[in-house]
């Protein structure tokens, strides 16, 4: 379960403070399938970013399971990150040169990969229909299919939750659609948590749980 | 899949950013190596020139105005000099310059290039690097153009007991052995061998003046400097046949020392002693060459500090702008749970395979950059004279290793600065920063 206690975000920018989260308290339990919505500049990523421990809060909590995040030294958190949290960027961030099937593996190459979690990453790939691509590099494949590369990397590790921020967002509208049919099923499938940032009512339409930020703060959830 | 074959492909992935790494890294270890050479060969020249003139030094005694090739002395002087106090050895020498006939001299530089260029350059030029590899060098070129020097060869008339005694020629044979007839018997130097293609038991026609002579080669020696590795020895009483010398004359007498015996107050005696002698004082000459060196080495660090700076600063700056370029690649590994460690781990792996690749293509351009040069200069300059350069440079294994730890260091630690700020970096700042 993912709770934030009255979490505020102030950024600095030059002699200015600008607001990023204004004490925003949230319950999201396991399972969940979420989006977050709001115009731009309203505080999502940042909200997404506080509860995938990317950033520290200006004040307030972040529990994962339990755990205060915000408490955690570096060391831990990129274990949390690692271990429990699966991320999916708008721009897809796949690493230029590596492979479909290397970039699926990523999260786990600091400690070496086994052959098991090379299976695993085939299945995850075949799984999402890139049987055929496992080789391509990203500059290879379609926008749609860098980003299912992008969701079985975040899903490579068995994470209980995944944070997705805007990943329809770089797709035509068939992709998109694909792809939330693809989050869904996995969230249906394997019960994994999905917390997705969009500006997009038909993505957020598909959730079971909207949240609406303005201003960094909650308006409608 | 590990972390080293990631490091791998991502320097395959940015291929013309690794191949400008490579080069920084190999252009600053292949000038350390070719001029760290150049350094070791001239100063092992001039060691084994000195090591060829005996252990303390010497003074070679000529007859005034004519130098080692055309000055000569009466026996007399020999008896005059053996009696003065300090004086160890006093060795009769002819020297004359002398042809082959009907061989062929493949030297570094060709007849057609020096013909080309004969005048007050080309001699200047001749006479600094002939002046570089032993000391008779001014005395050699009087009287002599250089295409007819280039194809000249010193033949060296010697006593084979006294030069025993000396540790010379007689002892430093390296195929076959000194001549024990006075007559028709001859060694030459290594580096005439090579030229030359003749052998132990090979004949050789020796022209001089109008005069010819036919030799028996009964052994090859090796001295260490260039000069004499590339004459041939005879007999003295063959020599002066050849050069029309009477019965107990010679062209120089090579006066050794006794031990602690400075070379500078022989040659002040000898001046008093002997009328119409020169000195050459070979010790001192050999001790201002070598401050040239030191001088020149000087340089040559200074020129293999700029270098490897520039080269460090280059792979600074390059991996500073990869880093840059990879702000949200370094950002995504650190989000997907990537420790700081490792972040820097990627980053040393991609440093030091570019740094040893480099450092070891490196090393390879530096040893054969002067084959390079003398390959090359003939054509870029036809009208000038190419020095042996591949004779004057030597790599050690020092050079090697001090060029392996060089150009080691300076990548790895060119990559791991940028490494250590980027690793530090969060992700968050990482993808604000693109």
């Amino acid at each position: 379960m993912i709770e934030t206690r009255n979490v505020t975000k102030i950024y600095k920018l030059g002699d200015t403070d600008v607001i990023g989260a204004k004490e925003i308290n949230l319950k999201i339990e396991e399972g969940e399938f979420l989006s977050i919505m709001g115009p731009s500049g309203s505080g999502k990523s940042t909200l997404l970013y506080l509860i995938g421990g990317l950033d520290k809060p200006t004040s307030g909590d972040v529990l994962i399971d339990g755990v205060n995040i915000v408490e955690m030294e570096e060391r831990a958190l990129c274990e949390v990150r690692r271990d429990k949290i699966g991320f999916i960027f708008q721009e897809f961030n796949l690493i230029s040169t590596l492979t479909a099937i290397e970039n699926t593996l990523v999260p786990l190459i600091p400690m070496g990969v086994s052959d098991d979690e090379m299976e695993r990453g085939m299945k995850l790939l075949e799984s999402f229909d890139l049987k055929d691509r496992i080789d391509h590099l990203p500059g290879q494949l379609s926008g749609g299919q860098q980003q299912r590369v992008a969701i079985a990397r975040a899903l490579i590790n068995e994470p209980e939750i995944v944070l997705a921020d805007e990943p329809t967002g770089e797709l035509d509208t068939k992709s998109g659609d694909e792809l939330i049919h693809l989050m869904e099923e996995m969230n249906r499938r394997e019960g994994v948590t999905f917390i997705i940032v969009t500006h997009d009512p038909v993505v957020s339409g598909k959730t079971r749980r909207t949240i609406f930020l303005q201003d960094g703060m909650i308006v409608k959830d | 899949m590990k972390m080293r074959h990631m490091a791998y492909r991502n320097l395959l992935g940015r291929m013309f950013r690794t191949i400008l790494m490579l080069l920084a890294v190999a252009i600053a270890v292949a000038l350390f190596v070719g001029l760290s050479s150049l350094t070791e060969g001239m100063e092992e020249m001039i060691g084994g020139a000195t090591e060829s003139m005996g252990e303390w030094g010497c003074v070679d005694a000529m007859g005034e105005g004519g130098g080692i090739f055309y000055g000569k002395l009466n026996g007399d002087v020999g008896k005059t000099i053996d009696r003065i106090p300090g004086v160890r050895y006093v060795v009769p020498r002819v020297y004359a310059m002398t042809e082959l006939k009907g061989v062929e001299l493949k030297r570094p530089v060709s007849t057609g290039q020096i013909s080309g260029m004969m005048g007050e350059a080309g001699g200047i030029v001749m006479e600094q690097m002939v002046g570089m590899m032993g000391g008779t060098a001014g005395k050699m070129l009087e009287g002599k153009g250089i295409a007819e020097l280039m194809n000249s060869v010193i033949l060296i008339g010697i006593d084979p007991t006294k030069e025993t005694i000396i540790q010379s020629y007689p002892t430093k044979m390296i195929e076959g052995s000194i001549f024990d007839s006075p007559i028709g018997g001859a060694v030459i130097g290594k580096m005439l061998a090579d030229e030359s293609g003749l052998g132990v038991g090979d004949e050789v026609r020796v022209a001089y003046g109008g005069k010819r002579r036919d030799f028996n080669i009964t052994g090859i020696y090796e001295v260490g400097n260039p000069l004499e590795d590339e004459g041939i020895v005879v007999s003295l009483r063959d020599a002066r046949d050849l050069k029309g010398l009477g019965r107990s004359e010679v062209s120089i007498f090579r006066v050794i020392p006794e031990p602690h015996v400075e070379t500078g107050t022989i040659g002040m005696w000898i001046k008093a002693k002997c009328r119409g002698v020169s000195i050459m004082d070979q010790g001192a000459l050999m001790k201002a060459i070598g401050e040239q060196i030191d001088q020149f080495k000087v340089y040559e660090y200074i020129v293999e500090a700029i270098v490897i700076l520039a080269s460090f600063g280059f792979i600074l700056v390059m991996t500073m702008r990869s880093i840059a370029e990879r702000t949200k690649e370094i950002g995504t590994l650190r989000a997907i749970g990537w420790q700081k460690p490792d972040v820097l781990r990627l980053i040393t792996i991609e440093s030091t395979a570019i740094a040893i690749i480099g450092t070891i293509l490196g090393i390879i351009i530096g040893i054969l950059l002067p084959y390079f040069f003398q390959a090359m200069m003939p054509i870029v300059f036809p009208n000038m004279i190419v020095p042996p350069m591949t004779e004057l440079t030597k790599v050690t294994s020092a050079t090697i290793i001090y060029a392996f730890i060089i150009g080691c260091t300076s990548g790895i630690v060119g990559g791991i600065v940028p490494a250590l700020q980027a690793s530090e970096m969060s992700p968050v700042d990482a993808f604000r920063a693109e």
